[in-house]
């Protein structure tokens, strides 16, 4: 029974290190985060332009479009409320692509190096690896425009560098 | 939850927690608040104590509500009272303040409404045989009016001075005397909000932020659970892992964080941390983990490897909820060796894996590999 075996089916070749991989609420699209920017090829053998974010077809594995948030190393992506992916830097950008029209729609600074995130409720977390705490933004009602920086928590341990971050409510 | 209408005829046999709560009696208190028979039952045991239920919402001004009661079993001079109340304005001569239908020996009253203020206990007689009724509580401004039904009318038992601070609404029975006899029951029903607004309590949310962290050395890390209250941190704990932290994801209830953990010094390992006491309950020694994935049906875990190996972890729910955690032997997704595995991604409903390794630079190939629920043998083919 192949099909019951794990089965290496696809792959798809980056020139720049991959950072981390999401998929669109439906899964139909495979957003892909790079280290920096980079070139790709869509289904037709066009040259697309260079960038940091690569969005491709889930079922084809085509790369449908690039974009560009800052040009310093993704670290992070999350997608939240089913609709943004939220982008951590190690230049301190938190960048937001919108998934329904594939376009950034936000790029804010939360500032220091951004490792790691997470988010509860209403709240994004963000381990900020250069001043040693998490940062937090309070997610805004009429989208990523309207959200608003939050207060940065410490109480991380002395002479250390935080490197993943996990939160929940209740 | 919370609801912002109170009109409950307790038909269906089960409080609705939306609206009401069960008030904590005193300590030693033996007594039983039921929703049965289709109304609220209340019994107590014998001596001083009471039981019942009080709102969730709160009444921020003027209100007028209403409850239908049964004694149930009601000797004569039992010293017990029911009570339509508004426990957050405080108590006077006559307990706390609200409506009661009571029953003591003192005083000659024996049987009688009595409305409890701050400032007096106005009381109307009534007779044994008054074994069922209505008491209604009405505030207006200032002023709290207690009132009973008589035949097809309702008759004032008295009104003076209140405090205009919210109040919720309570339905209780109480005795009032250390030598009250146990056994008194009654019911209420057809609790109902002629007028007023309703606030309900402002919910207060915990966050938990669980961080990882190095210490700059191969062999140390450790774990930090802050809980949070706003914007303040209310408690603190971190734990060293002797490790150096790579990765770490948790299970879908919130229940369980999985930790990639490396140390040339004290092995590798993944660590199945309990987030309830921060107590790591399974340790398992496996070759250069750096990236963990819980499968988001909570039944698997995926660690991605230095060795270019995606090892899977079963980690369903035994009986007494806790995780299995073992090793699938015939999971392993094997990709080239070299290529350290930096993230994975689940594809939900396709059972597909996305592995991305980081093999030597300048390129990443991103490999997408089935993920069945069973399989014989562990195999990769390449496309």
């Amino acid at each position: 029974m192949v099909g019951n075996l794990p089965a290496l089916i696809a792959s798809h070749q980056s020139f720049n290190g991959v950072a981390a991989v999401g998929l669109s609420p439906d899964s139909t699209k495979t957003y892909v985060f790079l280290n920096a920017p980079a070139y790709d090829l869509d289904a037709s053998g066009n040259v697309l332009l260079a960038g940091n974010v690569h969005i491709m077809n889930t079922a084809t594995l085509s790369v449908l479009s690039t974009l560009n948030c800052s040009p310093n190393p993704i670290t992070a992506a999350l997608l939240v409320k089913k609709r943004y992916f939220y982008v951590t830097q190690s230049d301190g950008t938190l960048c937001t692509v919108d998934t329904t029209t594939d376009l950034v729609v936000n790029s804010s600074a939360p500032g220091g190096f951004l490792a790691a995130e997470d988010i509860a409720g209403k709240r994004l977390f963000i381990a900020d690896q250069q001043d040693n705490v998490v940062e937090t933004v309070t997610l805004g009602k009429t989208g990523p425009t309207s959200d608003q920086q939050g207060v940065s928590f410490g109480g991380l341990p002395a002479n250390s560098t935080v490197v993943g971050l996990s939160v929940f409510s209740k | 939850m919370c609801s912002a209408q109170i009109n409950d005829n307790f038909n269906d046999n089960s409080l609705n927690s939306s609206i009401w709560s069960t008030l904590t009696p005193s300590p030693g208190t033996s007594f039983t608040v039921s929703e049965t028979n289709q109304r609220l039952e209340v019994t107590l045991g014998s001596g001083f104590g009471g039981a019942g239920i009080v709102s969730v919402a709160q009444f921020s001004g003027d209100f007028d509500v209403q409850v239908d009661y049964t004694l149930l079993n009601w000797p004569t001079a039992n010293s017990h009272s029911v009570r339509l109340g508004a426990p957050d304005l405080g108590a006077g001569p006559g307990g706390g303040i609200g409506i009661n239908r009571s029953s003591f020996p003192n005083g000659g009253t024996g049987e009688f409404f009595l409305l409890s203020l701050p400032t007096g206990d106005p009381q109307v007689a009534t007779t044994q045989a008054q074994l069922s009724g209505k008491l209604q509580l009405v505030r207006s401004g200032t002023t709290m009016c207690g009132f009973t039904m008589i035949g097809a009318t309702w008759a004032l038992v008295g009104s003076g001075p209140i405090s205009t601070t919210s109040t919720r609404i309570s339905l209780d029975l109480g005795a009032g005397s250390s030598s009250a006899q146990g056994g008194i029951s009654a019911a209420f029903d057809n609790f109902r909000t002629n007028s007023g607004t309703l606030v309900c309590p402002t919910t207060t949310t915990n966050e938990y932020a669980i961080s990882i962290a190095n210490n700059g050395d191969q062999n140390s890390g450790s774990l930090t659970h802050n809980t949070i209250v706003g914007n303040i941190i209310t408690a603190s704990k971190t734990v060293q892992l002797g490790c150096v932290p790579r990765s770490l994801d948790r299970t879908q209830d919130n229940a369980y964080e999985y930790i990639a953990c490396t140390s040339p010094a004290n092995g590798d390992k993944i660590i199945a941390l309990r987030t309830s006491d921060d107590t790591a309950v399974f340790q398992l020694a496996i070759a250069a983990p750096t990236f963990v994935l819980v499968r988001p049906n909570d039944t698997q875990l995926f660690v991605g490897q230095g060795n270019g190996h995606v090892t899977t972890i079963d980690i369903s729910k035994r009986a007494d909820g806790s995780r299995k955690n073992v090793v699938l032997p015939k999971r392993t997704i094997t990709l080239s060796p070299g290529n350290l595995v930096t993230s994975l991604a689940f594809v939900p409903g396709g059972g597909t894996l996305i592995v991305v390794p980081t093999p030597a630079l300048p390129s990443t190939t991103m490999w997408w590999v089935t993920c069945p629920r069973s399989s014989l043998h562990t195999r990769v083919l390449m496309v």
